[in-house]
Order: C-alpha cells, then sequence, then structure tokens
C-alpha cells in the first residue's frame, strides 16, 4: 500500500437524530495513531452521541465512522476493534477485578494463556496487580476507574474511547489521574478520544481539542490554539474566562486595527490579514489585564489599550486575585498574581485597565 | 455541652451498656418472649396425644401427631395441595409479574408509569376479603366469564365451566393474592440494575445472547429468587383465599390447621400441621438465602 496508514479513526459528516431532534449536525475529524483528542462541549452538544455512535450503540443517520480505514456503519458494538471507559465504570459486581478484566478476552476467544498475561499485565500497568482477587464494591472510585481502564485496555482495541473520565472521582485525585492517565496512554501508545464538559481536564490532557456546541463541531486544534485563538465567542467563553467587548472597526492605522466601542471607547489590536466586518466581538484574557490605581500615568504606546473605570469587587482566590473592573455599564474581569508588593486598591477606587494589543482576538460578530 | 442542642449532644454519643440500655431494650425483650414461649406452647401442644384449647393437657409424650399427619391422605393431601398450588401460583405471578414490572420501571411515559403503579397498589390496599368475592363474582358459576361465554355461544345457555371451588380458582386466587408483592420486588430489582453493563458487555465483544447469560441474568436473578421466595411463602401459608375460592373442595394446611383447632377440637393436629408450615416456610427462605450465596449473587 502506498501512502500513510488511514487514521484510527475517522468521522464523515456524521449526523445524529434521536427521532426528529438532532443531536450532532455534522461532525467530521480523525484521530491518529497514539493521539489523545477530547471532545469538549457542554451538556447537550452532541460529543456524547459522537462517543456512542463510533461505539456502535448508536448508529448514525448520515455520514460514516470509519476504523482504521473501514466503514463501521451497523456493524454491532460487540465486533468493533474499539475499547470503551464508561462515565460510572458499569464493572460487573458479580465478578471479582480479574474476572472483570478476563471478559473482554475471553468473549474474544483469546487463549487462556494469554488471556493470563494480558490481566496481570493490564493490571500491572494500573498498579493493582495486589487487587486481581476484589471485588468492584471492595475498591475506591479512584481504583475502580482503573480497573475500567484495565479492563478496556487488556483488550488492546485500537482505539480507547473515555466517557466523562473523571467526573466521579475527588479533586485531589483528579489531578492526581490526569497525569497518572497520560504517563500510561503515552508509555503504551495508547489512541484516545475523551468526552469532557471540563475546559481544564480538556486543555491538561489533549493532544487536540474538538470544541462542540449545539451539535456542531465548533473548532479543532491543540489546547494551546483554542485558548490563545478561539474561533467565536462561545470557544472563548467556554474555555477559561474572557472579556468580551463589542466594537465597531474603524480604520487600519500604521500596523494596528483601530475599533470603537458603543460609548466611545478606542481600542487597538493587531491587524490580521482576511476579510473583516465592521461590526466586531473583540476578546481579552482576565490574566493579559493589568490593572493599576489610576494616576494619570498612563502609558502612551499605542500598542497598549488603556482604559478607565473603578474597581467594583476583589476576590483573593489562593494563587491570584480577581479583580472586577467597572466600565460603563460593562464589567471587565482581570486576574493577576497573588504577590507580596501590592498597592492595594481599594473598592470604588478609579483604576487604569491595561493590555497589549497583542492580547487582542478580533471575531466577526456571530 | 459546649456545641449544639441537648438533643444533638444526646445523638453523638456512642451507644451506653449499662442499665438505661437494658431499660430501652426491655419492651422489645418481653415482645420477643411472648412470641416465643406461644410459639415453644405450640410446638409442645404438637407432642400430646389429645386436646383441645383452654383444657389441660394430657397423655404420654411422643411424636404420634407427626406419625398421623403423615400417614392420614386428609393431611397430606393437604400438604400436597399447598406446595402444588403455591408453586404454580409462584411461576404464574412470576411470569405476568416480570414483564409488569419491567415495564413499570422502563416506561418513558410517567403517566402510565403511574397508572401502572395505582393498577398494582390498589388491590394491594383494598380488604383480601372483599378482593376475593369479587373474584367469585367473576369465576363463578353465573359469573361473569360463564356469562360471557353463554352469551358468545361456547357454552350452552345453561351450562358453565366450573372455575369456583377447585384449585384451578384457589391458584387463580393465590396468583391474585402474591401479585403485587411480586411486581414491588422486581420492580426494585430493575430499577437498581444497570443497564450500562449491558453496553459495557457488548463493548467487550460479549454478542446478545452472551450479554444476557452472563450479565443480565446472574444480576437480576437474586430478585426474581427473591419474588419467587416471597411469592411461594405467602401462597403456602394462605388461609381466606382457598376458604373462599375453594370451599370444602380445597384445603390448604392453614385450613387444616384452622379445623383442627375450632372444629375437630384436635389441638396437636393443629399444632403438628403449624409446624409442618414453620418448618415449610423456613425451608423456603433458607434454600433461596443457599441458592443466592451458592451462585454469589447475594
Amino acid at each position: 500500500m502506498v501512502g500513510a496508514p488511514p487514521p484510527v479513526l475517522e468521522l464523515r459528516n456524521v449526523g445524529i437524530h434521536y427521532g426528529r431532534t438532532p443531536a450532532v449536525v455534522n461532525a467530521s475529524f480523525d484521530v491518529a495513531e497514539g493521539e489523545f483528542v477530547t471532545l469538549l462541549g457542554p451538556s447537550g452538544s452532541g460529543k456524547t452521541s459522537l462517543l456512542r455512535a463510533i461505539a456502535g450503540f448508536v448508529v448514525p443517520t448520515s455520514g460514516e465512522v470509519l476504523l482504521r480505514g473501514t466503514t463501521m456503519g451497523s456493524v454491532p458494538p460487540f465486533e468493533r476493534d474499539v475499547g470503551m471507559v464508561f462515565q460510572n465504570y458499569a464493572l460487573f459486581p458479580h465478578m471479582s477485578v480479574a474476572q472483570n478484566l478476563s471478559f473482554g478476552p475471553r468473549m474474544m476467544r483469546v487463549p487462556a494463556s494469554e488471556i493470563a498475561v494480558r490481566v496481570s499485565d493490564a493490571l500491572a500497568q494500573v498498579r493493582l496487580s495486589d487487587f486481581a482477587a476484589r471485588y468492584p464494591h471492595e475498591l475506591s472510585g479512584g481504583q475502580q476507574q482503573r480497573v475500567a481502564i484495565a479492563r478496556a485496555l487488556a483488550m488492546r482495541p485500537s482505539l480507547l474511547l473515555l466517557d466523562e473520565p473523571m467526573s466521579n472521582l475527588d479533586a485531589r485525585l483528579r489531578a492526581q489521574m490526569r497525569s497518572d492517565l497520560i504517563a500510561l496512554f503515552k508509555e503504551n501508545g495508547v489512541t484516545a478520544l475523551a468526552v469532557t464538559h471540563n475546559q481544564e481536564e480538556a486543555l491538561a490532557m489533549s493532544d487536540r481539542i474538538i470544541v462542540m456546541a449545539e451539535g456542531d463541531i465548533r473548532q479543532v486544534g491543540t489546547p494551546m490554539d483554542i485558548y490563545m485563538r478561539p474561533a467565536d465567542p462561545f470557544v472563548a467563553d467556554f474555555i477559561g474566562d474572557t472579556n468580551v467587548i463589542h466594537a465597531r472597526r474603524i480604520a487600519l492605522e500604521e500596523g494596528l486595527e483601530r475599533y470603537e466601542t458603543a460609548s466611545g471607547q478606542t481600542i487597538h489590536a493587531l491587524a490580521t490579514p482576511g476579510d473583516r466586518e465592521d461590526d466586531c466581538v473583540l476578546l481579552v484574557r482576565p490574566e493579559a489585564i493589568r490593572v493599576v490605581r489610576d494616576g494619570g500615568e498612563a502609558s502612551a504606546d499605542r500598542g497598549v489599550n488603556v482604559v478607565c473605570g473603578r474597581l467594583a469587587s476583589r476576590a483573593y482566590m489562593g494563587a491570584y486575585i480577581e479583580l472586577r473592573v467597572a466600565v460603563g455599564d460593562q464589567q471587565f474581569l482581570a486576574k493577576k498574581a497573588a504577590s507580596a508588593d501590592q498597592a492595594e486598591i481599594e473598592i470604588g477606587d478609579p483604576v487604569l485597565l491595561q493590555w497589549d494589543a497583542a492580547a487582542v482576538v478580533a471575531l466577526r460578530r456571530s | 455541652m459546649s456545641a449544639g442542642t441537648p438533643t444533638a449532644a444526646v445523638l453523638r454519643r456512642p451507644p451506653r451498656q449499662g442499665l438505661a440500655a437494658l431499660l430501652l431494650l426491655a419492651p422489645a425483650f418481653a415482645f420477643l418472649t411472648l412470641f416465643g414461649a406461644a410459639l415453644v406452647d405450640l410446638l409442645e401442644w404438637s407432642l400430646y396425644p389429645s386436646g383441645r384449647i383452654g383444657m389441660p393437657r394430657t397423655g404420654a409424650i411422643g411424636f404420634d401427631t407427626y406419625v398421623r399427619i403423615f400417614s392420614d391422605s386428609l393431611f397430606r393431601r393437604a400438604i400436597y395441595t399447598t406446595f402444588s398450588l403455591s408453586a404454580m401460583a409462584t411461576l404464574a405471578s412470576l411470569a405476568l409479574g416480570l414483564p409488569i414490572a419491567y415495564w413499570i420501571v422502563r416506561t418513558e411515559s410517567r403517566r402510565v408509569r403511574a397508572a401502572l403503579i395505582m393498577l398494582v397498589a390498589v388491590p394491594f390496599m383494598t380488604s383480601l376479603i372483599v378482593r376475593l368475592y369479587s373474584l367469585m363474582l367473576v369465576l363463578g358459576n353465573t359469573g361473569l366469564i360463564n356469562r360471557l361465554l353463554q352469551a358468545l355461544g361456547v357454552i350452552a345457555e345453561n351450562d358453565f365451566i366450573p372455575l369456583i371451588r377447585n384449585e384451578v380458582s384457589v391458584t387463580i386466587g393465590l396468583t391474585y393474592f402474591v401479585l403485587p408483592f411480586v411486581i414491588f420486588t422486581l420492580a426494585g430489582t430493575f430499577r437498581r440494575y444497570d443497564r450500562t453493563l449491558e453496553e459495557a458487555a457488548q463493548n467487550l465483544g460479549a454478542d446478545e445472547v452472551s450479554t444476557f447469560f452472563r450479565v443480565t441474568m446472574p444480576l437480576l436473578a437474586p430478585g426474581v429468587l427473591a419474588a419467587g421466595t416471597l411469592a411461594f411463602v405467602l401462597a403456602g401459608t394462605a388461609f381466606a383465599t382457598p376458604l373462599i375460592l375453594g370451599g370444602s373442595a380445597v384445603r390448604m394446611i392453614a385450613n387444616v390447621i384452622y379445623d383442627q383447632a375450632l372444629f375437630a377440637q384436635n389441638m396437636p393436629i393443629a399444632a403438628g400441621m403449624s409446624a409442618v408450615a414453620l418448618v415449610f416456610t423456613l425451608v423456603c427462605l433458607y434454600a433461596a438465602g443457599r441458592i443466592a450465596r451458592w451462585r454469589r449473587l447475594a
């Protein structure tokens, strides 16, 4: 065969309807060997429907699902080379850990001697070798999750699907499991597609993120792409906090695009190629905004935006301080590191908000 | 008490071992003693050759009563009838109860669920006697079914199919009696059953048949077994149902006990039959427990 091997997973124009209600409108993407891709979106965005369609629990209304280049069509779930880790883990309560793990290989008629090897390998991978004889109800939530992952891996599937893998773990365990999982997957060359509504989890774990909303794919990109260059206001708002400013484009001046808000504020952004509507949405991340007491020493640099406002609230968040600043009838959110040298700004004090023109993402108003 | 109300403090305190605990448990002990004594007294009755309630027990102690119970065809027949009719009612109630319970749990429509629950719960909370007499009106020789068959021309105008005062009517009655218990027990099992387990099995390569035998059945079996045991025990100790729907033609253990104690004035036989009924119940419960544990299902 000539050329690159087909991707592990490929979706071509997949649409999923439940009766008349569309869950997924038109989804196309692929997952390459060894990649960790996350479908990220709020509930009802269609991400779980896609996962279930790939596993074979739902037959797409239109489009195609291909696994290693083979069209799945209506191939039943038990004939697909796909492992799945369910949100509630779905461990068989009447079977021991070892029996749970050997279930898949046994169903696939793997020889008994190899089953034993696979089970002990998979248990070692998730560091649960001493728990083979236990029953699921005797394990903690984190251990149950690892059993669920080991059970899927014991099948040696081409693709591992994870449905909200961290949602049933407590916050501290979550952070630990994230890095453990990534290490495990990278070591064993596991190709995985996860579904989550947790943007932090998606950013931390994924090679690529697919942002979904209302049954549509809004953006596909690396975590950095998605965060730094969101394709639309929804993506920007869903991934982390963001300040949204409605403005009109006035002119291109010396390499900077000049915008004006309804209240007459001037805001500069870097000029970007391509068509640009006059009606725009400007996005600024809170951590890009510096808040200083209004002492009249505003920067004269054209590359820095300066806006006057009054401090409306302040919240100490440990690692950083969250400041809300009222500018006209709009509120700006700014985050600054909680360092020691703080000139205290009191609530109600006049302040200046400053951010670089390069930190502004300008989007056509949708 | 530094924090909380006095009540909260009392609730938080570990249970006391001393006199107060004994005093609190005293009523429970008194009741248990009373029930236990009554039971022992009853079993003791079965060891005497003759006597009736209120009279002193006389004669030599022995097991003659049990020899009589198991050799007299009247009593043996009652035991056999009890077993066979209870078994049939159990099977019938499971056959009817499984789909109904499944429907109650799985239906998407809240109205259908409410209607089904009402349909099961209303008779459940109505007097058994009223329900049995209403069943007589349906099954009787001039009852609803026979009149319907006459009207349809299936049977002659003055003819009827005997549906009352026989084993058929008692089995129907027992099924009707135990069905709500079966449905509610099964519905609880179905509600606890997580269907993503079936998806997990299929994802792991098990086809529909393997999924059913390796996952669905082993997980639902304990509930079905519990419902069946309950139905069998309830039917086996029924009294009013065979009395009203069976008349003198169908006599189960409870009816024999009643007749022997109050009409034949033969307390030893009544007590012996009671012991048989008690053993019947205990054996059922023990067997169900053993099967569940043996299959690792409990």
